[in-house]
């Protein structure tokens, strides 16, 4: 028999032990093809008018997963070949040669990894349409989804993982020829020394995190990159030390509270958390750091699709505008709409100066923008009813020397900006600016920022400064007005900036549904895989603990003692790192939101849900499989 | 005397009916409150599985045990651990101590499990140790311990109970001749201060001579029985002489 069949041969026989770490890969290759046959999906392509913009953000997104699967398959397979060191030992002991036994095992992972990889490309076809579906309806695309299959995309899947599998295989087989005889049989036991505490670590990993949200907190008034990766940096590394230390002496101080841990089964769960926190804490601390990561990226792409739809409106309120005080002009429109089969429903008509001299004191300030009057801006803004807009009205009352700020049409979100105080400087009047608007105005018809100011200032500011007419209309049917916007091109002059809701097709606002979806399903694989990370890592404790467990019955522990326990301990290994992860990034999203001036407590809640369910199916399938091992299924009532 | 465990024609086959293995056939035991009740017999005999089926570790094929006037073949798993917790204490040949306890917080288990107040518990971790004289290494951990102090700790946590029954499988396997003595002279101290009985599964002559009373097994049966009334050193002899025997695989020794 050589070397092959006995690799065949074993891997039929360990299918059903291969269990997680196979559905594990499968996982992985499913999830890369997805994405790599969105890449070429020629529906998303014809639809997108940004193509391009849509295979950046798929390639990029796919670069960011590929990491994180290489890492993930990484980290499973090492599990899994420490699993079967003793068997390995054995093979060994029996004389055979080692090379022989690395490359049956090596030969083992390939078949894996092809089994894997041809499942998942299977899988990965059927639930192609599915994906596409999801994300036609999270992205709030208009196209129709038909079965498609991607050979590019099989074929660049297949490629990647099958290397990724033969490095696999390859740094199996010299982890094999490299290893001691004494190492192998030890493998699954190791004699556990008193981990040390550093007190000072521990103090400090409080204060990192501590000082790092201090910074987040007033990064909204000073300059904001810098204190968002001052925050970064310490949060993740106090994170590192909670972990390590913090926790550690934790659960240290309470093997010393004996009147807590003298109570039942305590005993036996916080003596093993104490240990189990302090080997695991790499694990748990990056995962906690992925966890705050996921949750605040959710929350982030969620609020970048609230802003784009907001944003529509602000960009393209009018079906129309033009700039014209002409009376002959609006004439001449207003016939041209009559003979349409659209109905006029406002025609909006307001004065501004256009201010191209403008001192500010803070940096990147507008060199120009308009300016117009407290008045005409209330009026405007009853008249196009955007959201909130009773409130924006209750909130229009300006002082001397006071004005209002609205953000010009396109801006997404301004960040890196004090916005303390600032003051515009116009001829020899100065005017702080008294609040931040992101309302409808002009639209992209007068790209520029807009200041909105008193009547009487405005009087003022009218002998420097030229005023201009701007006419906004809107008409039924909207969607329907590309013959009219075709002939009204025809109308107005090319000096009246004309611009029509028709040059701003709503598809390429596509572009943040797509990268909405990306996220949440990036969100979705992190929380599957940083899942399944720590149900390894338990998992791998597991037979090392069995002959404790054993030992327990025998003295008397009670089996559901025993379940009790080991459900406890296995219930804080996960809900440690996403309590701390879901804190910080509670603050992220607190931050963020600040600065957006948008709440953003739906997505964050939706993600630390989606977190804990998908968390909570884990711990239960870890619980069951530990207690599986544990009791080698002699499990009387489970 | 009262006998605190009976058995009644134990049998225990292991494996299904094609390849079956009796590992006990038919044994009749009394045990005496306060004995100290040594089982000796080449490996194989049944002795391990005469201990798991008294200490109700495991379950016999047929025959009855009684313990303490109750049939445990009619008591369910929860009351058969509670029985382990209250009335039985264990020492076994590889401790078995919790690596990742202080010696304090594994000698206090049992009574932990129980519920009992953490002062009263503290207290009679304090006493047992004393008497095991392990009290000053009650915070260390079992890797800091040697293996006779190992061994005495985990002694101390069968006692802290105060269990009716000790039963202790090898207790002396992975100990040297000085930690051996301490040990046996220490159980000794507790059967006959406490009034524990014990019951100890050995191969070793000279653990086995601490015994007052010893059943020799063979394939699943009772072969020999030898009462102490002399020395310790005399009776330690006659133990030499009857493995002798049995190790010369004479049939018609009984």
């Amino acid at each position: 028999m050589n070397s092959f069949s006995i690799a065949y041969r074993n891997f039929k026989s360990n299918l059903r032990t291969y269990g997680l770490h196979l559905a594990a890969m499968i996982f992985a290759v499913v999830v890369y093809y997805n994405f790599m046959s969105l890449k070429y999906n020629p529906e998303v392509l014809q639809v997108q008018k940004a193509s391009s913009k849509v295979t950046t953000a798929a390639n990029s997104t796919a670069v960011v997963l590929l990491i994180f699967l290489v890492f993930f398959i990484w980290y499973s397979s090492s599990f899994f070949l420490n699993q079967r060191k003793k068997e390995i030992g054995i093979y060994t002991f029996m004389g055979i040669e080692k090379y022989k036994i690395a490359l049956i095992f090596a030969i083992e992972t390939l078949f894996l990894g092809l089994t894997s990889i041809i499942v998942g490309l299977g899988l990965g076809m059927l639930l192609g349409k599915l994906f596409m579906m999801a994300l036609a309806k999270v992205a709030l695309l208009s196209m129709t989804i038909s079965f498609f299959v991607s050979i590019k995309g099989l074929a660049e899947t297949a490629v990647t993982f099958l290397i990724l599998f033969i490095i696999t295989a390859i740094k199996g087989y010299f982890d094999i020829t490299r290893s001691n005889l004494i190492d192998l049989f030890n493998a699954l036991r190791k004699e556990e020394g008193m981990p040390k505490a550093n007190y000072l670590k521990g103090i400090l990993s409080l204060v990192l995190i501590g000082v790092g949200y201090y910074v987040s907190v007033i990064s909204v008034k000073v300059d904001f990159m810098l204190a968002a990766l001052t925050t970064i940096g310490l949060v993740v590394w106090g994170t590192y030390w909670l972990f390590g230390s913090f926790f550690t002496i934790a659960s240290k101080h309470l093997t010393e509270r004996k009147s807590i841990l003298y109570k039942g089964i305590n005993i036996i769960s916080i003596s093993n958390l104490v240990f189990k926190i302090r080997k695991n804490y790499r694990t748990l601390a990056t995962i906690a750091v992925l966890t705050a990561t996921t949750i605040t990226a959710f929350g982030t792409v969620s609020s970048l699709r609230y802003y784009i739809n907001q944003n529509y409106d602000i960009e393209v309120p009018y079906t129309f505008s033009f700039i014209s005080s002409d009376a002959g002009l609006k004439q001449q429109v207003a016939e041209t709409i009559n003979k349409s089969k659209h109905d006029l429903l406002l025609w909006e008509n307001v004065n501004y100066l256009k201010i191209d001299q403008v001192k500010t004191n803070y940096r990147t300030g507008d060199t120009s923008l308009v300016a117009l009057k407290l008045s005409d801006f209330k009026k405007l803004t009853k008249d196009l009813q955007p959201k909130h807009y009773q409130r924006i009205l209750e909130e229009t009352a300006l002082n001397r020397g006071e004005a209002f700020y609205v953000e010009k049409p396109g801006v997404i979100m301004s960040v890196g900006q004090n916005r303390g105080s600032r003051i515009i400087t116009i001829d020899k009047l100065n005017l702080a600016i008294r609040n931040y608007l992101r309302t409808p105005l002009f639209g992209n018809g007068v790209p520029k920022a807009a200041i909105v100011i008193r009547d009487k200032d405005y009087e003022t500011l009218r002998e420097r400064f030229n005023e201009q007419m701007f006419n906004g209309i809107i008409v039924k049917n909207e969607e329907e007005t590309k013959e009219l916007a075709g002939s009204l091109f025809k109308v107005i002059p090319e000096e009246a900036s004309y611009f029509s809701y028709y040059q701003v097709h709503r598809s390429s606002y596509d572009y943040y549904g797509i990268l909405y979806f990306l996220g949440a399903f990036m969100a979705l694989v992190f929380i599957i895989a940083t899942g399944s990370i720590i149900y390894f890592k338990l998992l791998s404790d597991a037979s090392e603990d069995k002959d404790k467990y054993q030992m327990l019955r025998k003295i008397g522990m009670t089996q559901e003692e025993i379940v009790k326990s080991i459900s406890r301990q296995i219930g804080v290994s996960f809900s440690l790192p996403l309590v701390v992860g879901s804190i910080h990034s509670l603050l992220a999203i607190r931050v963020l939101s600040k600065l957006l001036n948008y709440n953003l407590i739906v997505p964050t809640v939706i993600s630390i849900i989606s977190f804990t369910v998908i968390y909570g199916i884990f711990y239960y399938c870890t619980t069951r499989k530990f207690l599986d091992i544990v009791f080698e299924g002699e499990m009387s009532f489970l | 005397m009262a006998a605190i465990i009976e058995t009644n024609d134990l049998k225990k086959v292991y494996g299904s009916k094609g390849v079956s293995f009796v590992a006990l056939d038919g044994i009749d035991l009394r045990v005496q409150k306060g004995e100290f009740l040594g089982i000796m017999g080449p490996s194989g005999a049944g002795k391990t599985t005469l201990l798991n089926l008294i200490s109700t570790i495991d379950r016999p094929s047929s025959g009855k045990i009684i313990f303490e006037g109750r049939d445990l073949g009619e008591i369910n798993d929860r009351e058969l651990s509670k029985l382990r917790r209250n009335s039985i204490g264990f020492i076994f040949q590889d401790f078995n101590l919790l690596d990742n306890m202080t010696v304090e917080d594994n000698i206090a288990l049992p009574l932990a499990l129980e519920k009992k107040n953490h002062r009263d518990i503290l207290s009679k971790v304090e006493e047992i140790s004393r008497f095991f004289g392990i009290n000053i290494h009650l915070k260390k951990y079992p890797y800091q311990l040697s293996g006779g102090q190992k061994q005495r700790a985990a002694a101390a946590r069968a006692l802290i109970t105060s269990p009716s029954v000790i039963f202790a499988d090898e207790p002396t396997g992975a100990l040297d001749s000085k930690s051996s003595s301490e040990l046996l002279q220490s159980m000794l101290k507790m059967n006959e201060k406490y009034d524990t009985t014990v019951m100890l599964v050995t191969h070793d002559a000279f653990a086995a001579s601490y015994c007052k009373r010893i059943l020799f097994l063979k394939d699943g049966r009772i072969h020999a029985k030898l009462d102490k009334n002399e020395s310790r050193k005399e009776f330690f002899h006659r133990i030499l002489d009857l493995l002798a025997a049995f190790g010369g695989g004479s049939h018609e020794f009984v």
